[in-house]
């Protein structure tokens, strides 16, 4: 699948949708990519607020959120390249939208002189070690261009 | 006046016999209607059980079910893996002008009530009205626009509609329907009460249009070939053995 400069190879059983918002008068809309191993409902928010509420422990939910060119040279995007999430990283705190058990994390990069953030939603806490391969799988998929 | 007499006589006989004829004619009508159920709850569930055991017989590649790939009615580009899901899917071939689809259209748009906790997705052709598409679908309906959807799985017209095992992705019922609850027997039947994929030969089909390369392997299995003459109505040769290419 390809749109909006991104391609990815869903795996079995996984959602992915890439879209751009119709931008509001003098607004600049970027693409978003929601992927995520179960059904993703029509109302979403661009952080996933609307899919999340019906996540269970085995599900992920993988945003990628692209922001203007011009901030891919600010320091949080400093990194390069689509990181791959470690279990570590993941935290209860680190969600746009806190829900009792799931985890988070954000990683901010740029690539091909574009800004990204990467923030992955997983079912459960607990099991974050399982649940990171489960996005990784995604993510490894997932290219830039 | 005898001239008179014998016109009229005769135009009675041929008259007659155009009215026994129209009564054989409704009479065949009536019990081919019977035969499939019309009218009669019972002899519905029979015809349905008929249209299972002809579905049973080994299908070819059209068993797996194929993934989505295109684009929702807001442009955004959707790519749906219907295999080694943790709920079947129903997908619904449907169009913004087909008459028949409408009551699916009331349906699928608000809260449905989907036996075995099916996700449903609604696929159109590129080139249907779009803006009356939004319209009949709502804000919650998936629909997505899929012209390759269409080819694999040979959809023959609208509304068509084909059910998939979660868990192997295999397709366990499909065939066309004109009313919903017609499109929940087939899930309920489909897939009563099971909990993972369901055995081969459950597979279960609506009555109505089914796709040609499965009817054409029918009627060969039962000897009727290209220009077998009970394909050709009014042919003489209508009884002939159906061994007979």
């Amino acid at each position: 699948m390809k749109a909006h400069g991104l391609s990815v190879v869903p795996p079995p059983a996984w959602d992915v949708r890439v879209y751009r918002r119709q931008p509001d008068d003098g607004e600049c809309t970027y693409p978003i990519m929601h992927a995520a191993n179960f059904p993703l409902p029509q109302r979403r928010g661009d952080f996933g607020s609307g899919a999340v509420e019906f996540m269970h422990t085995a599900h992920v939910l993988v945003v990628l959120f692209e922001y203007e060119r011009a901030a891919a040279h600010d320091a949080l995007f400093a990194r390069r390249g689509l990181p791959t999430p470690y279990h570590d990283d993941f935290s209860p705190f680190a969600l746009q939208r806190t829900l009792r058990g799931q985890s988070g994390v954000q990683y901010f990069f740029n690539d091909h002189g574009r800004a990204f953030c990467l923030y992955v939603v997983l079912g459960s806490h607990a099991r974050r070690r399982r649940l990171v391969s489960v996005a990784n799988e995604l993510i490894a998929t997932l290219a830039i261009h | 006046m005898l001239a008179i007499t014998i016109t009229e006589g005769l135009a009675i006989v041929v008259l007659g016999m155009l009215v026994v004829g129209l009564l054989r004619s409704h009479a065949d009508i009536l019990r081919a209607l019977h035969e499939l159920g019309a009218g009669d709850p019972d002899e519905a569930g029979s015809s349905r059980a008929r249209s299972a055991t002809l579905a049973a017989t080994p299908r070819g590649t059209g068993d797996a079910g194929h993934d989505l790939d295109g684009e929702t009615l807001t442009g955004e580009s959707v790519a749906i893996s219907v295999t080694e899901a943790t709920q079947d899917t129903l997908l619904a071939f449907l169009s913004a002008s087909c008459y028949t689809c409408q009551p699916f259209w009331n349906e699928l748009s608000g809260p449905a009530d989907i036996p075995n906790g099916a996700r449903v997705i609604a696929v159109v052709q590129a080139g249907d009205n779009l803006a009356k598409l939004r319209s009949l679908a709502g804000p919650d309906l998936l629909v997505v626009i899929s012209d390759t959807a269409w080819t694999d799985y040979q959809v023959p017209g609208s509304p068509h509609f084909v059910y998939l095992d979660g868990p192997s992705g295999a397709v366990v019922g499909e065939g066309t329907a004109s009313t919903w609850p017609q499109v929940r027997d087939l899930l309920t039947h489909a897939a009563p009460g099971r909990s993972s994929g369901p055995a081969p030969d459950s597979v279960i089909e609506l009555s109505g249009h089914d796709n040609a390369e499965r009817i054409d392997r029918e009627l060969l299995g039962a000897g009727i070939g290209p220009g077998h003459p009970s394909l050709y109505p009014g042919s003489d040769d209508i009884e002939a053995s159906p061994t007979e290419p």
